[in-house]
């Protein structure tokens, strides 16, 4: 049985909906990010789930409890805001001992708990001192630490990084993370950032118009994006449009080539329209003579120097703006804007889509 | 910015400091202007020997702690229950804030005469009903600063944090909201509570002998005295506005320096 349970939620204002049925699951200690882009509901799902909002309709369960219309202070929920919000009249210390002394908790195992939560996100030196006397990182430290401090049920974090630098917010990535898992701790984490739900969750619920378009590991939502708006917002997404030739062998034609596109849908027939859905780096890149059959000719739009990669923009018969990846492995890259080039299919596409889409239709 | 303006700017400084200080200074002079025999503390000796003076000021002074403690009362949680759950109401509570200003306060007395004047016990008696009315007096300030300091500080979010810790309501209240918003009530609570010291018009028609119908008698009959007595409300008031000073750098130094 899941430990948290969202059960078809819907959240109207006025005549906005907000959140809209939204229904998933989590297990207990499974970190679980809501990814969308601001206004798609996810901020207001975890508010509903905090108790700070009541859904219009749903269900909210944890470990088996209804609480739903539970008020937020009987849920135990340890929630992380954006701003902080760390109480500026208190220490980081009695920031993190304020939930514990709610509950009454004997004044031995609060300075204990302290001791050892402020130890965690490594500021127990910092102890002493008041929020604006901190960094905007070791503020979220103390948040996460006075968040984690009652023993909450779940842990809810609404875009906690967004507020850092770029820098500070990989470190504390990778630590909500460890402690997270130390602590095994079922997490929601609301953000918009796909490279920090990718690399943090065991699952992502992607959120477009307040539905949940997708819910998967990363992996799957990488790959196998379940809808346009997916494989557009988590990562770059090619849409190569082609024609079916002959389904059996899988050969299709894109632009004035012919390629084998394996795992096309069941049921296609020659003469079909079909979407390619296909990452940057499932493309390669290739100049001189036509290596074999399977290459589709190409030219050089724009070359973007990316650091650890280069970006190329090309475009297949003049027409099909296509984007793709070439690791740098120690060379230059020796293409230029103009020059003709080969393109061919490193992998077979994740998604295969029956129809063409608008705007790349051979 | 270029010495042109530089200049500019000290000539505005000058001539403001000009048109406040001559008169003050004018006022002091002429308060210890005395004969060639007499003290020149002569007009403040009378004042203070004057046994009206102390029953003037120990009238205002405990009206104006009435007056901010029932507005107080009435503020502050009205102002956080609007800022926190039905910010759609602002606007109206805002207009009501302000309805002191634009009632004048002999339609204010003669309003609270009509209902409160007789039959309604103790709201009857004529302390109760100037104590009433500096608390309506009251409610603009305290509103306006109380509500910018919601605002500045984050406290619906403080809020959050707190009820989402398991925090009683009073312990919202005292325990986060009121530590983080102290310098703006203080600084509505002093504003009031000076504006009340000088307040002549509804407590003269109630038929009061306050600081201020005090000062306007005076100001009637002895010439000296009545200069005497505005230099000592303007030290009076300068001695308040320090207060609200060293309230808020308490409050500032107690979160830990400047923000």
């Amino acid at each position: 049985m899941p430990f948290l349970e969202i059960d078809g939620v819907t959240r109207r204002f006025l005549a906005q909906v907000a959140v809209d049925g939204v229904s998933f699951t989590a297990e207990k200690g499974e970190f679980i990010s809501l990814l969308g882009p601001s206004g798609s509901g996810k901020t207001t799902l975890l508010r509903i789930v905090a108790g700070f909002e009541t859904p219009d309709a749903g269900r909210v369960i944890v470990g088996g409890d209804d609480v739903t219309f539970v008020s937020a202070q009987k849920r135990n929920m340890g929630m992380v805001f954006q701003s902080y919000a760390l109480f500026p009249n208190m220490t980081a210390a009695d920031n993190v001992a304020f939930g514990l002394k709610t509950r009454r908790a004997p004044r031995t195992e609060i300075e204990e708990r302290v001791r050892m939560l402020l130890e965690m996100v490594g500021l127990e030196k910092k102890r002493a001192r008041y929020a604006n006397q901190l960094s905007g990182g070791e503020q979220q430290r103390v948040a996460l630490a006075r968040a984690l401090a009652p023993n909450p049920r779940v842990l809810l974090l609404d875009e906690p990084l967004s507020a850092l630098d770029a820098r500070i917010r990989v470190n504390l990535r990778q630590e909500i993370r460890r402690i997270q898992q130390t602590m095994g701790i079922t997490t929601l984490y609301v953000t918009h950032d796909q490279e920090e739900a990718l690399s943090m969750s065991d699952r992502v619920v992607v959120f477009n118009h307040g539905i949940a378009e997708q819910v998967g590991t990363p992996e799957e939502v990488y790959d196998y994006p379940a809808s346009s708006f997916v494989s557009d917002f988590v990562g770059t997404m090619n849409h190569l449009n082609a024609v079916v030739v002959d389904p059996e062998p899988g050969l299709c034609r894109v632009g004035s080539a012919t390629l084998t596109v394996p795992g096309l849908p069941a049921g296609v027939v020659s003469g079909d329209a079909v979407t390619l859905w296909i990452r940057p780096e499932g493309l390669l890149v290739a100049s001189g003579v036509k290596p074999d059959n399977q290459a589709i000719p190409a030219v050089v739009e724009q070359v973007i120097f990316l650091g650890s990669r280069y970006g190329m923009r090309i475009t297949i018969d003049q027409k099909y703006p296509v984007t793709l990846d070439i690791p740098r492995q120690g060379i230059a890259v020796e293409y230029q804007s103009g020059d003709p080039v080969w393109v061919r299919l490193a992998a077979p596409p994740g998604v295969t889509r029956v129809g063409s889409t608008a705007n790349s239709a051979p | 910015m270029t010495r042109r303006s530089h200049r500019g700017f000290w000539v505005v400084v000058f001539l403001a400091g000009v048109y406040f200080l001559v008169p003050l200074a004018a006022t002091i002079q002429f308060s210890v202007q005395e004969g060639p025999h007499t003290p020149f503390w002569t007009a403040y000796a009378g004042i203070v020997s004057n046994p009206e003076f102390w029953m003037s000021l120990r009238l205002s002074l405990l009206m104006a702690m009435a007056a901010v403690i029932i507005g107080l009362i009435v503020i502050v949680p009205a102002a956080y229950w609007v800022f926190l759950r039905v910010p759609r109401l602002k606007p109206w509570v805002e207009f009501v804030s302000i309805l002191p200003f634009v009632v004048p306060p002999i339609v204010l007395v003669l309003g609270l005469v009509r209902l409160y004047g007789a039959g309604f016990g103790p709201l009857s008696s004529r302390d109760t009903m100037l104590m009433g009315a500096y608390g309506v007096v009251a409610m603009p300030y305290l509103f306006r600063s109380i509500d910018t300091g919601l605002r500045t500080r984050n406290i619906k979010t403080l809020t959050e944090a707190a009820l989402g810790m398991g925090a009683s309501w009073p312990r919202v209240m005292f325990g986060v909201v009121l530590p983080n918003i102290r310098s703006a009530i203080m600084g509505g609570a002093f504003l009031t509570f000076a504006l009340i010291m000088g307040e002549y018009a509804i407590s003269s028609m109630l038929g009061f002998n306050t600081f201020g119908v005090f000062m306007l008698l005076t100001g009637q009959t002895q010439a000296q005295g009545a200069a005497a007595l505005a230099v000592m409300s303007f030290v009076l008031v300068w001695f308040f506005v320090g207060l609200i000073q060293v309230f808020n750098r308490d409050a500032v130094s107690a979160m830990g320096g400047a923000r």
